[in-house]
């Protein structure tokens, strides 16, 4: 082997590798939809107090916050199967990789968005809830008309953050084998000896992707303001 | 795999702890360093130098869009692309095997950090007044005496709180390291997993070993916020 760096391998292995965006894309967007739900749901069980959940909640928390993203993903892994065959009597070593990784990244990025949900709805203060109240709504309406869209405006920068961060992670899941972008440029590289090219390509995808993330949340966060604004003077009206 | 063996995890954990000084390094030194650069980088912004600003984004935006994982693997195998031709060329004086993982680690979760640290450091110097730096400039400090009595103090006290969250990030970022064959602790008790295939129970002492570090690590921030505030309060019982 005397070639070391070849920069015409740059293009066909661009086109090779590009073909695991949309895995990439799919798990994000799942993963994104799921870990929200889930944040939602521990944030309002942390902050009403519920007995058993917010224990449960609290652990995992401290969980994600204390251990690498890598042993949680393996944990996971390895753990889901033996957990759900002690449970359910249920064989899962045959389900897709894929299933593993959205468990352990949804695990992961929901206590960062319960927090950033929790925050939010802490900062809006109990006035709201009340005048929502007094309006003669159920508590559950004014959650859902009132407080939730307030909430969300506040904590949409944390989340878009956080959604950058998830992209930058997912670069992990190669290692159960997914083949999304890195996942290819791994059996690509070690197929072909050429494993420097391939991760460069691989690094071009990943930063792209989050540049075209990145500028859709500005864009999303100005609708964002046009809306509140407008949600503003209508209500003064 | 298939049973559950808790018993192995003390083993597990065990095996790791022998390999307790490479994680350590991995986890502390690349923070320590970045903290380094950071600060001056910060300093320059607060002085409003151009270039070093522009650095500063660069580094910040680098940290935030390109895996650390990737450019771990694009430093590892970029050293080995440019050493192999050489060591082609010059077989006495430089061999391919002579390359060394750590290094290399150290140096790509340095580069990942430092982002995240210049933004904690440039931060807090937001929160400085400029006329804290004029004063000491008028009251005959040179401009090196100016930051290192009045600034840097100040600068430490405002990123504590983000400092130990940076510090705790990178003590979890540590862990990628084993992706290029670093034996650091979860290499380490990996290893040993091929005698019972008892990889869940490694993976769990790995991450309570993990745990308990991060756990220490913000102990310990909290212990100096405590110590600064205590400083603080005494000042003020002087005047």
């Amino acid at each position: 082997m005397t070639n070391f760096f070849d920069v015409s391998l740059l293009w066909p292995y661009f086109r090779q590798i590009v073909k695991g965006l949309p895995v990439n894309i799919g798990l994000f967007l799942i993963i994104t939809l799921l870990a929200l739900i889930l944040g939602l749901i521990s944030g309002m069980a942390r902050l009403k107090h519920v007995p058993v959940l917010k224990q449960i909640f609290g652990f995992f928390i401290h969980y994600t916050r204390g251990t690498p993203m890598v042993i949680q993903l393996f944990i996971i892994y390895y753990g889901l199967p033996i957990l759900v065959k002690g449970l359910f009597g249920i064989n899962i070593n045959t389900w897709n990789p894929l299933i593993y990784v959205v468990v352990a990244y949804v695990l992961n990025s929901s206590t960062f968005y319960s927090d950033a949900i929790r925050t939010s709805i802490v900062s809006l203060g109990k006035n709201q809830f009340e005048a929502g109240l007094m309006c003669g709504l159920t508590s559950l309406q004014t959650y859902r008309r009132i407080i939730l869209p307030q909430a969300f405006f506040i904590a949409y920068p944390t989340i878009s953050i956080n959604a950058c961060v998830l992209i930058c992670d997912m670069s992990l899941a190669y290692l159960v084998g997914v083949s999304d972008v890195v996942g290819i440029a791994t059996t690509l590289g070690k197929r072909t000896y050429h494993l420097l090219e391939a991760f460069i390509v691989a690094m071009i995808i990943i930063v792209l992707l989050n540049f075209a993330l990145h500028l859709g949340s500005r864009l999303f966060e100005k609708r964002l303001e046009i809306s509140s604004v407008r949600g503003k003077s209508n209500g003064n009206i | 795999m298939g049973t559950f063996k808790p018993e192995y995890i003390i083993v597990h954990i065990l095996n790791g702890l022998k390999y307790w000084h490479v994680t350590f390094a991995l986890a502390f030194i690349p923070c320590t360093l970045a903290v380094l650069i950071g600060l001056s980088i910060a300093i320059g912004r607060f002085f409003g130098h151009k270039g070093v600003s522009m650095l500063g984004s660069f580094f910040m935006m680098t940290s935030k869009s390109v895996p650390s994982i990737l450019l771990m693997f694009v430093l590892y195998y970029g050293v080995f692309a440019i050493v192999r031709p050489l060591a082609q060329h010059f077989p006495d004086v430089i061999s391919a095997k002579s390359i060394k993982a750590f290094p290399i680690a150290l140096f790509s979760l340095t580069i990942t950090n430092l982002g995240f640290v210049t933004e904690t450091m440039t931060s807090a110097t937001r929160s400085l007044n400029k006329g804290q730096l004029e004063a000491a400039l008028m009251s005959g400090m040179t401009n090196f005496q100016a930051i290192h009595r009045i600034l840097l103090p100040q600068i430490m006290k405002e990123a504590l709180p983000n400092l130990c969250n940076n510090y705790t990030a990178s003590v979890k970022l540590s862990a990628i390291a084993f992706t290029i064959s670093v034996v650091d602790m979860l290499n380490g008790a990996l290893i040993e997993t091929y005698k019972n295939l008892s990889y869940l129970e490694c993976y769990l002492g790995i991450a309570i070993l993990y745990w308990c570090l991060v756990f220490c690590v913000e102990r310990l921030f909290h212990f100096f916020e405590h110590l600064t505030n205590k400083q603080e309060r005494k000042v003020i019982l002087y005047d």
